[in-house]
């Protein structure tokens, strides 16, 4: 979730008002600009897969243009429960089609130092033998920094299901890094 | 296969740190136009321009529904002897029609109702009548 770049409200606004769309335009391309890089990221992390995550930031990116942007007040929160929804949408399809692919984890081994090659190698191939609740929870916590608290909100949770999984989650990594299960 | 050892010397907040420090994937480059391309053909419809779109696909609907109704009854129309004085006059009394369902129980009694229910008898009188005379009168 990045907070990098603010779209202005007015910008947004006077699109609306307008009816342009040029402006409209613009405005959603601010969105994706701010926020279009931790989405992807935030989707793959959760899909496990690059392929599933920019077919779910195409359709998030789609609803949003459907949107009355002028009555979006926080458009980082709605821009994440809108790419949740998708990833809960996509998870749901995968069950029901019985799909089940090694998933891919978030961390970009092939650019990682030389000396945490071997590590990272080991990272990505566990997380992604994790369950997606379970990698949303580790990426959430650990690469974009976020507290369990703002983690529950987010999600929809109770507090302390948002910390038992995280724990749970780092359990079960540290049993597949160690040659467990 | 994960270099056990190592992994089993780290603590969870090292394990943390690492993960935390490995770089991060990004999305490709020809992504953002791929996305921005397909979010500028959706375009936004004004909440009161929703009901009104509804509104008239449902009037132009009626309005075929009735073109394909009055279509058929004309055909229908034309197709049809008119009925002739003759056949008006060899339609059997319906009372007679009644007498050969007399058997077959509530239908009868059901059909008996319908033709006595304008003289005021109630199901349950006609019922009992049936069942005291044994005949539909």
């Amino acid at each position: 979730m990045e907070s990098s770049r603010v779209l202005t409200g007015s910008h947004r606004e006077e699109a609306e008002r307008s009816g342009d769309r040029p402006a409209r335009a613009a405005g959603i391309a601010d969105l994706y600009d701010a926020h279009g890089a931790g989405l992807y990221r935030y989707l793959l992390a959760v899909l496990g897969s690059a392929q599933d995550a920019e077919d779910a930031l195409h359709d998030v990116f789609a609803k949003l243009a459907r949107h009355d942007l002028a009555r979006i007040r926080d458009p980082q929160a709605y821009l994440f429960t809108a790419a949740r929804r998708q990833a809960v949408q996509v998870l749901r399809e995968r069950s029901r089609r019985r799909d089940h692919e090694d998933a891919t984890s978030w961390l970009d081994v092939a650019v990682a130092d030389p000396a945490d090659r071997a590590l990272a190698l080991d990272l990505d191939r566990a997380l992604g033998q994790l369950p997606a609740e379970q990698r949303e929870v580790i990426y959430l916590h650990v690469t974009e920094g976020h507290s369990f608290r703002e983690i529950a909100s987010a999600c929809r949770i109770p507090l302390n299901t948002a910390a038992s999984r995280y724990r749970l989650a780092i359990a079960k990594l540290r049993s597949l890094l160690e040659g467990g299960e | 296969m994960p270099d056990q050892t190592r992994w089993s010397e780290m603590t969870d907040a090292e394990i943390e740190g690492l993960i935390r420090r490995l770089p991060v994937k990004q999305p490709a480059a020809e992504l953002r136009g791929r996305v921005l391309a397909r979010s500028a053909g959706a375009t936004h419809r004004p909440p009161l321009l929703r009901p009104a779109i509804a509104l008239g696909t449902l009037v132009v609907l009626i309005a075929l529904d009735l073109l394909t109704l009055g279509a058929q009854e004309r055909r229908l129309a034309g197709a049809l002897p008119s009925a002739g004085a003759a056949t008006i006059a060899r339609q059997p009394d319906e009372a007679d029609s009644l007498r050969d369902l007399k058997d077959v129980g509530m239908p009868y009694l059901s059909a008996r109702l319908h033709l006595t229910r304008s003289d005021g008898e109630t199901y349950w009188q006609l019922r009992t009548r049936l069942l005291e005379t044994g005949e539909g009168g």
